[in-house]
């Protein structure tokens, strides 16, 4: 029997998929019910009473499941809306457990309470992860959309906190909350947890452009995250300086692009992309094996327009992506302003670093 | 990829001794190779993850709570290219191993 770190072992995997093609990640939306409706959450146009009735059942999420498990997926991200709102969540992460699938949980620490603790205490997950934009009552609340939404929240984190839940908390920055970002990161850190800014605002998936206005200038941005990151360490990860996004004529270049993952929706339609919408399988009907060659055509099929971004000296410098380009534009090969100025200024920055 | 050697302690295993597999750690095969997933651990315990090989892998699938490391060694005398010290010696081993990161009970 060999024994690996777990992080060589994730990069091992990581490595080996991206270069068979094979999944081995799934983002699973079980729901997209919650009890807040963020401002900026690109999925909350389905958060709707009428829309929820035709997610999939417990039966079918779990048979989904056991297809996952056979296909080869390690790693199980249950996201949403909020999938502790399921009514049966638990007899979904406990059947997705006994499975083996390596569990991160999204979710808002508004839905915790002490015997969902109880209860994940027994199984805990990889991780739990939660979104935390305001430690003030009146930002969090003007943000989640849910009136004496902050007390409950905090109560949550503090829950996960006294019980040693492994817990990653992020902090959507928008126009509402970047006035107190220091004071979030000081509480954050006073966790003893790493303080993650997220920038990353797009429209939402019913084409509603409204959480675009909210997003900081990318100068705003690029400063944050400089002072939380001096060395962009965020960029410099995720840059495309592989060469891959200069070589290769194709818009993806991102893991949906490399195919080691994909995404299921409530409804049971399977994505390689969880912006786009339109290229989907249902998996309630057709093998996730077919989906998966229809998704490694899309991912190959390059550039079919003449778009600016085809031939952008910056492309590895950007992080946008045909999902993004997709709500924001309706045509997934269209550039998006916001992220033309950040990759610009992001290889400004580059080459100021260089120079010095 | 950084090997481990496993941290052996003085697990007395007799010939007659049956084990059966621990529920709360599930195998997974996954393009040929067989990983061990305790699945009572959090990111922050996470630490390692245990691969077995292809022989280790059919031990664990005889793993039943009924076949005794004797009944487990004759099978494996028939199935592989081993001799009766080697496969006692690599299954006394893998037992140590399963023991010592409570895959088996």
């Amino acid at each position: 029997m060999k024994e690996l770190q777990y992080k060589d072992f994730s990069l091992k995997t990581h490595q080996r998929n991206w270069q068979s093609g094979s999944v081995n990640l799934c983002q699973f939306e079980l729901t997209f019910k919650c009890d807040f409706h963020c401002k900026y959450c690109y999925s909350d146009c389905y958060n709707k009473k009428e829309l929820i009735k035709k997610e999939l059942s417990t039966e079918q999420v779990k048979s989904t499941l056991d297809r996952l498990y056979l296909l080869g997926v390690i790693w199980l991200c249950f996201t949403g809306g909020d999938p502790l709102a399921r009514e049966d969540f638990f007899e979904i992460y406990d059947y997705a457990k006994k499975l083996g699938f390596i569990i991160t949980i999204f979710t808002t620490s508004y839905s915790i309470n002490e015997e969902i603790v109880k209860r994940l205490q027994k199984k805990p997950p990889f991780v739990i992860e939660i979104t935390l934009n305001s430690i003030r009552k009146d930002t969090f609340e003007e943000i989640s959309g849910l009136k004496d939404s902050f007390s409950k929240s905090m109560q949550g984190l503090r829950l996960l906190i006294k019980n040693k839940m492994p817990l990653k908390i992020k902090t959507i920055l928008i126009n509402d909350n970047v006035k107190e970002i220091w004071q979030i990161r000081r509480f954050v850190e006073s966790l003893n947890l790493k303080f993650f800014p997220d920038f990353y605002i797009r429209a939402r998936l019913n084409n509603e452009q409204f959480p675009c206005s909210l997003r900081l200038s990318p100068r705003e941005a690029l400063l944050i995250n400089k002072q939380v990151d001096p060395q962009l360490s965020f960029f410099k990860e995720c840059s495309r300086s592989d060469g891959k996004a200069n070589q290769e004529d194709s818009p993806f270049y991102c893991s949906a692009g490399c195919g080691s993952s994909l995404t299921l929706t409530p409804y049971g339609q399977i994505l390689f992309c969880p912006f786009l919408r339109n290229e989907c399988s249902d998996i309630l009907t057709s093998p996730i094996e077919e989906a998966l060659i229809v998704f490694r055509d899309m991912r190959q099929r390059g550039y079919v327009t003449d778009s600016k971004c085809r031939f952008c000296q910056l492309k590895k410098h950007c992080f946008t992506c045909p999902g993004d380009a997709y709500l924001e534009t309706g045509d997934l090969e269209a550039p998006i302003k916001w992220w033309c100025e950040m990759a610009s200024l992001v290889s400004d920055d580059y080459s100021k670093t260089k120079d010095c | 990829m950084q090997k481990k050697t496993l941290k052996k302690s003085a697990i007395d295993l007799s010939d007659s001794l049956v084990f059966k597999k621990n529920p709360d750690m599930v195998t997974r095969k996954i393009e040929g190779e067989t990983i061990l997933v305790p699945i009572f651990k959090a990111s922050d315990d996470l630490n390692c993850i245990y691969t077995l090989n292809n022989c280790a892998s059919r031990i664990w699938d005889m793993i039943d709570g009924k076949n005794s490391i004797d009944n487990i060694k004759d099978k494996m005398l028939k199935e592989f290219d081993t001799n009766e010290k080697e496969a006692e010696r690599e299954l006394k081993s893998l037992f140590k191993d399963l023991k010592e990161i409570k895959a088996v009970i």
